[in-house]
């Protein structure tokens, strides 16, 4: 019903007398509509609540990485490491959990008539990718594997670029965070012995062995990436977090950071650079480049250009 | 004949409707499919400890130069160096590191640093959001524009067989149509069903008017306001429609909300397209509008401001305004701001802070009917403002009884409901009465500032002691209660009297005719209501 003063009133003068068979027609054409797009709504409802979720993520993990102190170094007050989290970034973590926890949810709701669309609409390697990753920023490793392995036997014209690059690492971005994990255990000593720490070593950061490592798993997929996009930022940055977190359990294992000749912590020495080189050629910031020091000085991780080969010379 | 041309239109209508609505579908899932997504890094360890602080001091080319002349940190190093260093002295080292960590960081990164700019974790955050293709030319997916058009011509096409009178062949229509197509292009991202809701009525309108005996009526500036308007539609509606199957909503209540937002769209498409074209055969208005041309450049932006406003306040000002106040608000508005020599390009105009202003006012009033004063009280006020915008209208536009005309319309509105419910015997005023009581004082005030308005723009005492008066006049009359149009001559007798210039006899019953000769304009609306 229009209401006197509504605009509607004013419209369709060619259509006044049809329009109760007119309201009957959009209407029927309405809830068609409805039904057609209640899939892809349900599925970009679940890509904001991802994309909130890992922007809030990211800040954290980014603002604990350039680590600017606040106030004067006070000895032995007790303070936290350098890098720490504070209180606020613990409540944000706890956000951004609902939010996957949110994505993950919307898209189990999907109904089997809502799958079908995806499934017609080419959405269905996007929907599983989105789950993937869910379940990956919700600890539950071993389900987003899985969810890997069925998107991965998708046909062909379901898998986009970037949801196919997604599943291809994700595999790598387990093993960081299962290292993560296991570096802010302390209750775990499990295979505290250099035994332990070639484990870890081919976990992460190892290169050419099957099943490959973390790192080695990325870099693969940098290989095809191109030099250009955010994807390849983003590469970069889980390739140091790989050898961050390797670092650090060499420091609990070995009780030192990797030397110097390590070929993990030279290869991370090349990627830092690589990572400069990107940032300067991509036009970021000027700004942005403190990302890059960052990890230089204060994993005092220092920036190496690669070696030409001999072709190149 | 005429009926089955008119049902042969309509299943024309409902043909394309259905193509284009499969076609916004696709464009719907194509940018869903295209989407950025936020990728999160991976968890990895951000505390360093004593270990990080030895191989940045002792690394070359990192810290070592801070060691120079720091005995204690060398002697932290040196019992590093032993494993000698204490629990305490650790945590020390670490710190100590932070800080010059931090100190080389700024040096190095030079002018950036000294241009005040820091990484903003926040923008680096936003550097991981990653596209499904790295660049849009490797993308598939036809663009909304060329999902679009195909079905669009179609609809122009069967349009154009069924009224070849409306289409020139070298007449304004490519041109309208190539900037519609541009706003619509800029609005990929926009959710279906809005697409869908609004595309086909605003494509129905266009095509309704872009025809013209007159020639070509788009002037230069032409196709980029109605490209303005098209994307700054969409873009509004889908600011303040209800997010599409959100939790908790009802899909009603969500699908009339959103009717009546696209119906808003459309009539401001329909208003604007009316005024450049000059037709006013179907206005309902009083008020007709017409502009020379789609030369003004403040034209979409008060269309647009006006259209949020609704859209944001829907339940207020969707009957509040109603249909017929759009035409004269937009000529008021673009007058307005057109004059003011302060606006700038961005931020609001103030005019949906105004309507929205002038809603809390009315709804204080008991009597509902007085809500019908809201667009004819804004109109006014945006009319009488435009006289010196400077002085009338200051770019404070969040708070708009910051300017002098709605804080004497407040005024009066006040002492007047408050009268009202008194229950004293002055006249039975119906909304339009009052409105022609504020355009009455808002002349004056505006013809004799000085009198009215105080210098920081704050009504001065002579008004409310004016306005009382009358009010009090009106009150005392015996026997009966005066006419509205008598008490409109009292109160110009009042206003005269406080002005400094009383009229010798002057009877509150049969008050005589006055001439001010301060006065040097008066509204279309007063000299009307003074017989």
């Amino acid at each position: 019903m229009k209401s006197p003063g509504s605009p509607f009133s004013a419209l369709h003068p060619l259509m006044a007398p049809h329009q109760p068979h007119l309201l009957a027609i959009a209407f029927a054409i309405g809830a068609l509509l409805l039904t057609g797009c209640q899939s892809t709504n349900r599925l970009r409802e679940a890509q904001s609540a991802f994309s909130e979720a890992a922007r809030a993520d990211n800040h954290v993990l980014l603002a604990a990485l350039l680590d600017r102190p606040g106030s004067p170094v006070q000895p032995g007050s007790g303070q936290p490491l350098p890098g720490s989290a504070g209180d606020q970034d613990l409540l944000s973590a706890s956000a951004s959990r609902a939010g996957y926890a949110a994505a993950l949810l919307s898209l189990r709701q999907l109904t089997p008539r809502e799958t079908a669309q995806l499934k017609s609409d080419r959405l269905w390697g996007t929907t599983l990718t989105l789950r993937a990753l869910a379940q990956w920023r919700l600890g539950q490793f071993d389900e987003a594997l899985r969810t890997v392995h069925t998107a991965e036997a998708l046909p062909g014209e379901q898998l986009h670029p970037r949801d196919r690059t997604v599943l291809e690492i994700l595999p790598a971005l387990v093993a960081i965070d299962h290292a993560a994990a296991w570096v802010r255990t302390p209750a775990v000593e499990p295979n505290r012995s250099n035994g332990g720490l070639e484990i870890w070593r081919r976990r992460l950061v190892s290169p050419g062995l099957d099943p490959r490592s973390a790192d080695d798993r990325l870099n693969r997929v940098l290989g095809r990436t191109g030099t250009e996009g955010s994807m390849r930022l983003y590469l970069l940055m889980c390739r140091l977090a790989a050898y961050r977190n390797f670092a650090e359990i060499h420091k609990t294992l070995a009780g030192t950071l990797p030397t110097a000749d390590d070929p993990a912590r030279r290869e991370a020495s090349h990627v830092l650079q690589d990572l400069g080189d990107h940032l300067r050629q991509s036009g970021a910031h000027p700004a942005a480049l403190e990302l890059v020091l960052a990890w230089k000085n204060r994993f005092a991780l220092m920036p190496i250009p690669r070696p030409k080969a001999a072709s190149e010379e | 004949m005429m009926v089955s041309d008119s049902a042969t239109l309509l299943l024309v209508a409902i043909r394309s409707g259905v193509r284009l609505s499969g076609q916004i579908r696709l464009a719907h899932v194509d940018a869903t499919r295209r989407r950025e997504l936020v990728l999160p890094l991976p968890r990895f360890e951000t505390r360093t400890d004593w270990r990080e602080a030895v191989e940045f001091f002792t690394t070359p080319g990192l810290g070592g130069t801070y060691t120079r002349g720091q005995p204690h940190l060398t002697l932290l190093l040196a019992k590093a160096h032993d494993t000698t260093l204490t629990l305490e002295e650790q945590v020390e080292l670490s710190h100590l590191h932070a800080e010059y960590a931090y100190l080389k960081t700024t040096e190095e990164l030079g002018q950036a640093w000294a241009d005040g700019t820091r990484a903003d974790p926040d923008e680096l955050a936003a550097l991981f959001a990653v596209r499904q293709w790295q660049r849009r030319s490797l993308d598939p997916s036809p663009t909304v524009l060329q999902r679009l058009a195909g079905v669009l011509w179609e609809m122009g096409v069967d349009y154009a067989n069924h009224q070849p009178d409306r289409f020139q062949l070298h007449g304004p229509l490519p041109r309208a149509l190539q900037a519609f197509f541009r706003g619509l292009d800029e609005s990929s991202d926009l959710p279906d069903p809005w697409l869908s809701e609004l595309v086909p009525r605003l494509f129905q309108a266009l095509t309704e008017h872009t025809s013209t005996p007159r020639g070509d009526i788009w002037g230069p500036r032409g196709p980029k306001t109605l490209h303005q308007l098209t994307s700054g539609i969409l873009r509004v509606v889908a600011r303040h429609g209800p997010p599409t199957g959100a939790a908790g909503s009802n899909p009603v209540e969500d699908v009339a909300t959103r009717d009546r937002i696209a119906s808003w769209g459309e009539h401001l498409m329909r208003t604007v397209l009316r005024g450049i074209t000059g037709d006013n055969s179907n206005e309902p208005t009083p008020f007709p509008l017409r502009f020379h041309s789609f030369d003004s450049k403040e034209l979409p932006r008060v269309a647009l401001d006006l259209l949020d406003a609704v859209a944001s306040d829907l339940a207020r000002l969707d009957q509040a305004l109603g249909s017929r106040s759009l035409s004269p608000l937009l000529s008021a508005g673009i007058r307005l701001i057109g004059e003011h020599p302060s606006f700038s390009e961005e931020g609001s105009t103030g005019i949906p802070e105004l309507l929205k202003h002038l809603a809390d006012l009315l709804e204080a009033h008991p009597q509902r009917r007085f809500s019908q004063l809201l667009p004819e009280l804004a109109e006014r006020i945006l009319r009488h403002a435009a006289e010196d915008p400077v002085r009338f209208w200051p770019i404070q536009t969040s708070a708009p009884s910051a300017s002098p005309l709605v804080a004497i319309t407040e005024q009066i509105l006040t002492l007047a409901f408050q009268d009202m419910t008194e229950a004293s015997s002055n006249p039975g005023f119906r909304p339009s009465d009052m409105v022609a009581i504020v355009d009455q004082v808002l002349t004056r005030c505006v013809d004799s500032p000085e009198v009215w308005i105080q210098p920081d723009g704050t009504p001065a005492e002579a008004l409310q002691l004016g306005i009382r008066r009358w009010l009090a006049l009106l009150t005392d009359r015996q026997p009966g209660r005066a006419s509205p149009a008598q008490a409109r001559r009292a109160l110009e007798d009042v206003l005269d009297a406080v002005e400094g210039n009383p009229k010798p006899k002057t009877s509150p019953s049969r008050p005589a005719k006055t001439s001010r000769p301060k006065r040097t304009r008066r509204s279309p609306q007063t000299s009307k209501a003074a017989p």
